[in-house]
């Protein structure tokens, strides 16, 4: 059976030629900056045309009341939740439950399974504040190794990856691939292979990163792309596909 | 005479419909192995400008000005025409393509 893959264009290299993250070849995305570096811009692009190839989303954003939160910048992309956005750390562990229960699931229905992206805004806050940090970290290592065959991903913002990595060295490991916005050395290290380019992270201005250790440019979401982005995610929605999504979701419980 | 005739017509015509049928099965056998290679590295090459044309219609204006030597262009990828394929299954790729060549603003 042949499959539609959902890959994303990251930027540019210095060569203008476009840097893709293969849907098939990744589990996960991390990406790591300080606050101010663009985390929030660049990944309301990156949701933006995953959610333009049909690909659903089931948010985490401890910070979604706040004017300048993940959740506030990817409202056009709200039709494309499968849940409502999760806020508290209580729900985030939630969550992350749900979707590993998900992958569970599938991995033992080979039914239709549509692409799904759990995204988690300010992760290493919540790895460092929450109670529930080492089961919610074992759980989302097992989604990350285990689901990527069914349809899952992961992408995981956050600033201090340095210290957060402590509670979660090996989910760290288990993730395939990075961006790299403007950082501390310390943070940057854990995701650059050359101890040079670490150091540069500091240095990024707004709009640009490192992905595998090369300089990328990253273009910002504009007005109009977001209205792309909306009419695209409600037309499929009137898909058939997406129906059985839902009751697919209901069927589970959630 | 008749009979020598008769005798060569028809081992002409068997010899003839018998490479015609195992043409037959050999350009059939290439066609599919042709067409199946084709729909994996038609697939490749949809999903990525389907990426590329996505992210280009979502920030239009930025690709053109971020690249350093500008060579990046709008038109250097809508040039490039994308092979129609009827039988393909990849219905996705199809309607992300159409939907953002056609839309319009409201």
């Amino acid at each position: 059976m042949q499959k539609h893959t959902y890959n994303l264009i990251l930027g540019v290299n210095q060569d203008s030629e476009p840097i893709i993250w293969h849907w098939d070849n990744e589990n996960a995305l991390a990406i790591i900056g300080k606050g101010g570096s663009g985390k929030t811009t660049n990944s309301a692009y990156w949701l933006s045309q995953w959610a333009c190839q049909g690909v659903r989303l089931l948010m985490a954003d401890p910070h979604m009341n706040n004017r300048q939160s993940l959740y506030v910048a990817t409202e056009h992309l709200h039709d494309a939740l499968v849940e409502p956005c999760a806020c508290d750390y209580g729900d985030i562990t939630r969550y992350i439950e749900l979707f590993h229960q998900i992958g569970y699931e599938r991995l033992n229905n080979t039914g239709d399974h549509y692409p799904l992206v759990f995204v988690i805004d300010e992760f290493t806050s919540y790895l460092l504040n929450s109670s529930d940090t080492k089961a919610s970290a074992l759980k989302l290592l097992d989604s990350v190794n285990q689901y990527r065959k069914v349809g899952l991903r992961l992408m995981l913002i956050g600033q201090s990856w340095g210290q957060a990595i402590r509670v979660a060295s090996q989910l760290r490991d288990s993730i395939s691939s990075a961006v790299v916005l403007k950082s501390s050395k310390n943070d940057a290290a854990k995701f650059c292979a050359f101890d040079t380019t670490a150091k540069e992270a500091n240095l990024l201005p707004i709009g640009r990163g490192f992905y595998q250790d090369e300089m990328i440019w990253i273009p910002k979401l504009t007005g109009t792309g977001k209205l792309v982005a909306q009419k695209r995610v409600k037309a499929f929605m009137k898909t058939d596909t997406l129906h059985r999504n839902e009751i697919y979701l209901h069927d589970m419980g959630t | 005479m008749v009979i020598i005739s008769l005798i060569s017509w028809g081992f002409t015509s068997f010899i003839a419909n018998y490479h015609k049928a195992h043409k037959e099965r050999l350009a059939n056998a290439l066609y599919q192995h042709y067409d199946y290679n084709n729909a994996q590295q038609l697939q490749h090459i949809l999903t990525e400008k389907v990426a590329y044309r996505i992210a280009e219609s979502l920030a239009t204006a930025q690709l053109d000005t971020l690249s350093t030597t500008n060579s990046h262009t709008n038109s250097a990828v809508k040039d490039t025409p994308i092979i129609p394929d009827t039988k393909d299954p990849l219905s996705t790729a199809k309607i992300a393509i159409e939907d953002i060549f056609n839309f319009k603003e409201d």
